[in-house]
């Protein structure tokens, strides 16, 4: 009897506390859902210029390289139907020797002794043309692996530089947002405005230098932008990335501000 | 990042041995006790309609006898028990030749009380569980919360760069233990707070009731020993 009283409150009780926890579970994972922020850019940051001039036709010469690699695909396409065309052509040329040799046998049957030391000389003459034919064949073979070979780590060299830029971009966009977050502009900033600074770091990220390249005319929306860099003194996240990126692109920094989320 | 698919369970299943042990405590007087305030609820409320049932019945100028036996069959249970009690006692005594009236009003008297005593018993059953999870549940889960945060403490010691996101972690895991802590313990307050004071009234109840019969019983006695 009195375990009879109990069951239906063991029923609801469980069936309670499995309700509870499922709405929990249900609303927590909910809340977990990423969102994504849309957050006003007020800094649209690029590098503008990587600064020395070197890397910039280092750029141009990448390009190139992208069409250079085509043609060259082309080119390595062409040279080995080339090469058929000659190997077939080589067959060609040794069969009808052979019909030649066959000939000459047969003219030799009529008159052997006479022509037997001719004949030993022409074939000589024969084999060395083709060890010359084999030789030249394993030249050109050499000749296009080191082609391939060069074709290869010029991609290699290729790639590694197009990645240097995306890792460097990566940083640019973390210094930009860390930049936007400290930038107060004043009231007299307009959409618009326009101002590059070049910044100076050193590995560590201290910022040792800020300067206006480029004024956007507004002194007032310059100093800010200045301050907001000086405000920030240091870049920590420029001390993990790698030596290489930040020579090329870090020492000097330019960047671009541009408000987009003002009105007027 | 990973702490952003962070579910619950995730956060139960990676807490350290106590913590969760600490937690299935909890979870499982959390159920307890609402069996608890379940059966309570419908035990009180059966009780106070059988009572109001009964004493309608009882005033409704019925012959006491015949009451008597209209509840031979069945198990007794809040106020009849105690009529029960009483009359049975009564008649008993009655019918032993030389008992005083005052000895027969005695006995009756003694054997209600011995029936308001049962009924108290069973009005107030399980309210302790109820108190003692009240006041303990959130302490449990305070210490598992406590263990759980020194652990995260621990664990940030052995970083050299302590960020939110290192410690973030363990004590939201820590702190599940103090949230069903308090998950228990906040509707046992309230039903042992409700459900004492229901038993209070139901027992001022049958104690009215206890005296209302015994002034009946007496009058009886008395007229009899008069017109004797």
């Amino acid at each position: 009897m009195t375990l009879k009283a109990y069951t239906l409150p063991l029923v609801i009780s469980l069936s309670l506390h499995a309700l509870v926890f499922g709405l929990m579970f249900a609303n927590w994972s909910a809340r977990h859902e990423p969102r994504e922020v849309q957050r006003p850019q007020a800094i649209q940051a690029k590098i503008v210029e990587f600064t020395p001039k070197s890397q910039r036709q280092a750029e141009q010469a990448a390009q190139q390289k992208v069409i250079d690699m085509r043609q060259r695909q082309q080119e390595r396409e062409r040279q080995e139907a080339e090469r058929r065309r000659q190997q077939q052509e080589s067959q060609r040329i040794k069969a009808q020797k052979e019909k030649e040799q066959r000939e000459r046998e047969a003219k030799a049957k009529a008159e052997r002794e006479r022509q037997e030391a001719e004949r030993k000389k022409q074939e000589q003459e024969a084999a060395e043309r083709r060890r010359q034919q084999e030789l030249q064949a394993e030249q050109q073979r050499i000749e296009r692996q080191q082609q391939l070979e060069q074709a290869l780590s010029e991609e290699a060299e290729f790639f590694e530089a197009q990645q240097a830029q995306e890792v460097a971009q990566s940083y640019v966009n973390v210094i930009a947002e860390r930049i936007e977050n400290n930038w107060s502009r004043p009231p007299s900033a307009r959409a618009g405005m326009t101002v590059v600074l070049a910044i100076q770091l050193v590995p560590t990220g201290q910022v040792v230098d800020v300067a206006v390249v480029e004024s956007s005319g507004n002194s007032a929306f310059d100093r800010s932008a200045v301050q907001a860099v000086k405000r920030i003194d240091r870049f920590e996240e420029v001390q993990d990335m790698p030596s290489h990126v930040f020579e090329s692109h870090f020492r000097q920094l330019r960047l671009e501000f541009k408000p987009e989320d003002l009105r007027l | 990042m990973p702490q952003e698919t962070m579910s619950i369970w995730s956060l139960i299943a990676e807490a350290s041995l106590l913590v969760q042990f600490v937690m299935l405590l909890l979870f499982l007087a959390s159920v307890i006790s609402w069996v608890m305030i379940i059966q309570r609820g419908l035990y009180l409320r059966k009780a106070k309609a059988l009572f109001h049932g009964f004493e309608r019945q009882f005033w409704s100028g019925i012959d006491l006898n015949q009451l008597y036996r209209q509840g031979n069959g069945k198990a007794a249970e809040g106020a009849e028990s105690i009529f029960r009690a009483g009359f049975k006692e009564f008649t008993r005594l009655r019918q032993q030749s030389g008992a005083s009236s005052e000895a027969v009003m005695e006995g009756s008297q003694r054997a209600m009380r011995v029936a308001l005593t049962r009924e108290e018993e069973k009005l107030e059953l399980h309210l302790p569980f109820l108190a003692s999870v009240a006041s303990v549940s959130p302490y449990i889960g305070l210490f598992g919360t406590v263990w759980g945060i020194m652990n995260s403490f621990r664990g940030l010691a052995n970083v050299q760069q302590a960020t939110l996101a290192t410690v973030a972690p363990g004590i939201a895991e820590a702190l599940v233990a103090t949230a069903m802590g308090l998950f228990a313990a906040i509707p046992a307050v309230l039903a042992y707070n409700r459900y004492s004071a229901r038993a209070e009234s139901m027992l001022s109840y049958y104690q009215t009731f206890a005296e209302e019969f015994s002034a009946i019983l007496h009058r009886q006695v008395h007229s009899k020993q008069v017109s004797s």
